[in-house]
């Protein structure tokens, strides 16, 4: 007993000093498998940007389109526009930015290290306590710094017009987040630059206090002095008050328009001013950002025109926002995305160019474009007109072209369409192994999902049912296993034809067969036994038991009672023991990573199988549960089967006979509850029945259950309990499950 | 009268007298149940939209049925800084609302030591004082590693509180089921979130179908969303309903009707 005591506080102890420290409170997260990308192409991009394209998907995101434009049209995005796309999407590392704000106050700090922790916030109401805007922008913070080195240098840091500087940009920066602090006007003492600067300071303190009107004045004052440092900033500090002006204070997406064309007025000044050409980049932005709203279709036709051509890293990315925003924002701003489409011929083909084959093909043959010939392929329907065309134009397309691989998989996509199997599976064959070696996991995945329905044989079918993820989504609560991204799976194609195509017959070869690797083997080994167990097919189920024993060797002594069984109802409940010991044994195939062992009980109740039955759902590899199967929804029509293109007609029947059969089994728990009942009814003296009541009972509880579930765990749970209730199995058994 | 009939005026007339029970037991259970059991927020409304950060206009809300809990600051914490971004999308409120401001706090694999947390606190006090709102909620999925950070925020931040202001926070499924860490924090509610629970979903709803939350402060509310309702829930609870969209007069009846139904 002490023995005991000092064991289960050295447990204690141990739990204690080794709890673990970062483990996440939300979730869990279930991988997700992706084997093709459909609203971007796979990460990471920097292939995507340098123009291999892989298989383009007509569901990608507008700015994708808009690089697979470029490209197909013969304007590759320069250098610079690939790092500045990249970096839109965060996959360029940026510099580690110092916060300019810190840097302000560092600088500030050695003037006037009292006040160095003066708080500053960058966001203002107008007004609405809920609401607020960024007031006070990095650039500010920048210029601040920028300027007082410079007056330090010129007059030295113990100057104390300096000091006093520093104190009126406290001011200025005050009203960043609230209130309305401005500074002093300048003493007559302070040399001339400082007095300049007060002045600026002044008409910025009344910007950033939001008195638009008085600090736009301030800022003509300081325009119309030509001795000021700060002469040719104003005018474009006048339209910055203008514009905050129209769009700060009114509701969301509204502006006024009238203060905004003042705005477009003053900003035209500056551009047209050769001498301010350190403005010209601000100004255009801030043009940019009056003509989104004033001119939102003019500016798009702009946009447009510029985006096709290379720009500079900058431009192309404050562009391709404004084009983003443009063609997401259409309806608010007044303009219909039919007009859009009039706009230029990228637009229309990013917008259009997907929907309608008739149209694309009408603009491949007006441009020439090979943009539009692969949105005219990709949609094409065999014997649409001009398809003859279409396919030889696409044939003809070089292994370098960027449209290649799209052109090459709607071909072939065709030739399946219109039964031409033989050429279209010889095409592939001749062109796969190039595409394994110069396309994205994501497409070429694509590829091999048109070559498994082309398969001759079932052996053909099993080398290209698995594939690599292109991504893993999430690899929490993956406990087992290598990195799955190094292993094939099955996508969900591959699955259906598994478990809704093929009949019993061909799924027992394919247990047995060596083509597929061995995660995936012991896969398709248990859902062949189960479901050879199911229709009652024990030649078949004892044809895979060897394999069974040599792949699951704790499966060995069920299996050996199961085969010592004499008799059908014995071996049904041999069976349904042998499955209630191995909860992971399943009539499925399941698509991406999966649960592998067949023992004990998963923690995420994949555990004794759901039914194939109406109402029955299974989780994906999200772990999202969904009606599956064709039978799975009595009030939708039954999808069709998916069969693999070499079954005859008679392996096809023989699956159709077969479903209907799985169609009536139910869930797992009430499977082999009714099994187990009904066997304790008639042998009470089996000595297998109290643990095997147990279990059922246990299964009502840990698999997949319905409604009826409850029925068979208080049957078997009352059964134990009243004719077994000596027994360990009954003490092991304190409830039943609803 | 005849024995039968006096007999079946009596059976009548208790029936009446049993149904009446009910219903006044029911009431006073419905509405006294916050009072009786020491609710925080009893004083509160019943129920709350959650205004999360997009564009909503609510001024057509009835005060007297629904408060709103409005998203007004997002907190990013670093190892360096905390970055703060207050909400930029407008919401229109009607006269004598009453609001609670949601304070979302996100972390990356940042160490959060001290500076941070004191950092953090003043942006909840800020936030506070700025919006003016009744009471504050802070909606942090604090993982493990970050409880200890978490719980001490609510410790300093607690007494700092204008006198009057409710603290609420948000509390995953687990934390009120079977990973109770939140027992003893200083707040006035906590309130499950019932919705995108994942793997927790089935053990939750298994739980609400008869029994309740571990957490004492996690028994006063419950929070739901729109899209993914839970088919039943412990009764007289403060409701709190999300919404993946904005808010439209029609989504506000949808919620309204959903937090008497649960109710």
């Amino acid at each position: 007993m002490k023995g005991k005591q000092a064991w289960m506080m050295a447990v204690l102890l141990g739990t204690l000093v080794f709890s673990p420290s970062d483990l996440p409170s939300c979730g869990p997260f279930f991988p997700q498998s992706i084997f093709t990308t459909t609203s971007r192409p796979a990460l990471p991009l920097d292939e995507y940007v340098k123009g291999r394209l892989g298989v383009l998907q007509q569901t990608y995101g507008r700015a994708y389109l808009l690089i697979a434009y470029r490209y197909l049209s013969g304007n590759p995005l320069s250098a610079p526009e690939q790092k500045a796309f990249l970096a839109s999407k965060g996959e360029m590392t940026a510099q580690p930015a110092a916060s300019p704000l810190q840097e302000w106050l560092d600088a500030r700090g050695k003037v006037n290290p009292a006040g160095a922790s003066t708080k500053i916030g960058l966001f203002r109401s107008w007004g609405d306590p809920w609401q607020q805007f960024p007031n006070c922008p990095d650039d500010a913070f920048r210029n601040a710094r920028a300027t007082l080195e410079d007056r330090i240098r010129a007059f030295g840091i113990d100057h104390p017009g300096i000091r006093d500087w520093v104190a009126a940009q406290d001011a200025v920066f005050a009203n960043c987040s609230a209130g309305t602090v401005i500074p002093p006007a300048a003493e007559e003492s302070l040399p001339q630059p400082l007095k300049y600067d007060r002045q600026y300071q002044i008409a910025a303190a009344l910007f950033y206090a939001m008195r638009y009107d008085e600090a736009a004045r301030q800022f003509r004052a300081i325009a119309a002095e030509k001795s000021s440092p700060w002469c040719r900033l104003a005018p474009y500090l006048i339209a910055r008050c203008l514009i905050r002006q129209a769009v700060v204070p009114t509701e969301y997406g509204k502006f006024d328009a009238e203060i905004l064309r003042q705005a477009e007025a003053e900003l035209q000044k500056v551009l047209q001013d050769a001498a301010g050409s350190g403005l010209q980049d601000g100004a255009r932005g801030l043009m940019s950002f009056v003509a989104l709203r004033l001119h939102p279709l003019d500016q798009l036709r702009s946009l447009s025109a510029r985006l096709q051509n290379p720009a500079n890293f900058a431009d192309f990315l404050q562009d391709l926002t404004d084009y983003q925003f443009l063609l997401s924002g259409y309806y608010r701003l007044g303009f219909t995305l039919e007009s859009a489409r009039q706009t230029g011929d990228m637009t229309d083909w990013i917008l259009a160019g997907w929907n309608d084959p008739a149209y694309s093909f009408e603009r491949w043959k007006a441009t020439g474009n090979t943009a539009w010939l692969l949105s005219t392929i990709s949609r094409m329907k065999p014997g649409d007109p001009g398809s003859a065309e279409v396919i030889a134009a696409a044939r003809k397309l070089s292994p370098d072209s960027p449209a290649y691989a799209t052109a090459q998989y709607h071909y072939l996509r065709l030739l399946e369409a219109l039964g031409r199997k033989d050429e279209a599976r010889t095409a592939l064959d001749e062109i796969l192994p190039g595409l394994r070696a110069s396309l994205a996991t994501s497409s070429v995945n694509l590829f091999l999902a048109q070559r498994m329905r082309l398969a001759r044989s079932l052996e053909d079918f099993l080398q290209f049912a698995p594939r690599f993820p292109a991504e893993i989504e999430s690899l929490w609560g993956l406990s087992e296993g290598p990195d799955p991204l190094t292993l094939p799976w099955f996508d969900t194609d591959s699955v259906r034809a598994f478990d809704a195509g093929l009949p019993l017959a061909q799924l027992c070869r394919a247990a047995l067969s060596k083509s597929l690797p061995a995660h995936l083997h012991e896969q398709v080994l248990r859902a062949a036994w189960v479901r050879a167990i199911l229709l009652s097919n024990q030649a078949a189920a004892r044809g895979l038991a060897p394999e069974l024993r040599k792949c699951f060797p704790e499966l060995a002594n069920d299996l050996r009672a199961w085969l010592a069984a004499a008799g059908p109802e014995a071996q049904r409940f041999a069976s349904a023991v042998l499955m209630l010991h191995f909860p992971g044994l399943s009539p499925y195939v399941h698509a991406g990573v999966r649960r592998r062992n067949v023992a004990g009980i998963d923690n995420f109740r994949e555990n004794w199988w759901c039914g194939f039955n109406a109402g029955s759902d299974i989780a994906d590899s999200t772990g999202i549960r969904y009606n599956y199967f064709r039978y799975s929804d009595p009030k939708k029509a039954p999808e069709p089967a998916e069969f693999p293109a070499y079954l005859g007609a008679g392996e096809k029947a023989a699956f159709d006979a077969e479903w209907k059969m799985l169609a009536a089994v139910e869930t797992a728990p009430n499977y082999l509850g009714k099994i187990v009942l009904s066997w304790a009814a008639k042998n009470p003296q089996d000595p297998r029945v109290p643990e095997a009541l147990h279990l059922v009972v246990k299964a009502t509880r840990f698999g997949c259950t319905d409604d009826a579930s409850g029925t068979y765990s208080r049957k078997a749970f009352q059964l134990l309990h009243g004719r077994y209730a000596g027994s360990p199995w009954a003490k092991a058994t304190p409830y039943w499950y609803k | 009268m005849s024995r039968t009939k006096s007999l079946w005026v009596r059976s009548a007339g208790m029936l009446l007298l049993l149904f009446l029970i009910g219903n006044v037991g029911s009431m006073t259970w419905r509405w006294g149940r916050p009072y009786l059991l020491g609710d925080p927020l009893a004083d509160f409304p019943r129920v709350f939209l959650w205004a999360w950060e997009r564009p909503e206009n609510l001024e057509y809300l009835d005060p007297r049925q629904a408060g709103v809990a409005v998203l007004a600051m997002t907190l990013t914490l670093e190892d360096v800084r905390v970055t703060a971004r207050p909400r930029m999308q407008p919401i229109r409120l009607p006269e004598g609302i009453c609001a609670i401001a949601v304070i979302r706090i996100e972390t990356g694999s940042s160490v959060l030591h001290d500076r941070i947390r004191r950092e953090t606190i003043r942006h909840i006090l800020d936030t506070a004082a700025a919006t003016g709102a009744a009471g504050i909620q802070i909606d942090f999925d604090a993982v493990a590693s970050e409880r200890p950070f978490y719980r001490n925020l609510l410790a300093e931040l607690r007494p700092q509180l204008p006198p009057g202001m409710k603290l609420s926070i948000t509390a995953l499924t687990s934390w009120c089921l079977y990973d109770d860490w939140i027992s003893g924090l200083p707040v006035d509610e906590a309130v499950p979130m019932l919705f995108r629970m994942g793997a927790g979903d089935a053990a939750a709803r298994r739980l609400l179908r008869s029994g309740d939350f571990r957490a004492a402060r996690s028994r006063f509310s419950i929070g739901v969303s729109l899209d993914e309702l839970p088919p039943r829930v412990p009764g007289g609870r403060r409701i709190y309903i999300f919404n993946p969209k904005s808010w439209t007069r029609e989504s506000v009846n949808d919620a309204l009707r959903v937090a008497r139904e649960l109710q």
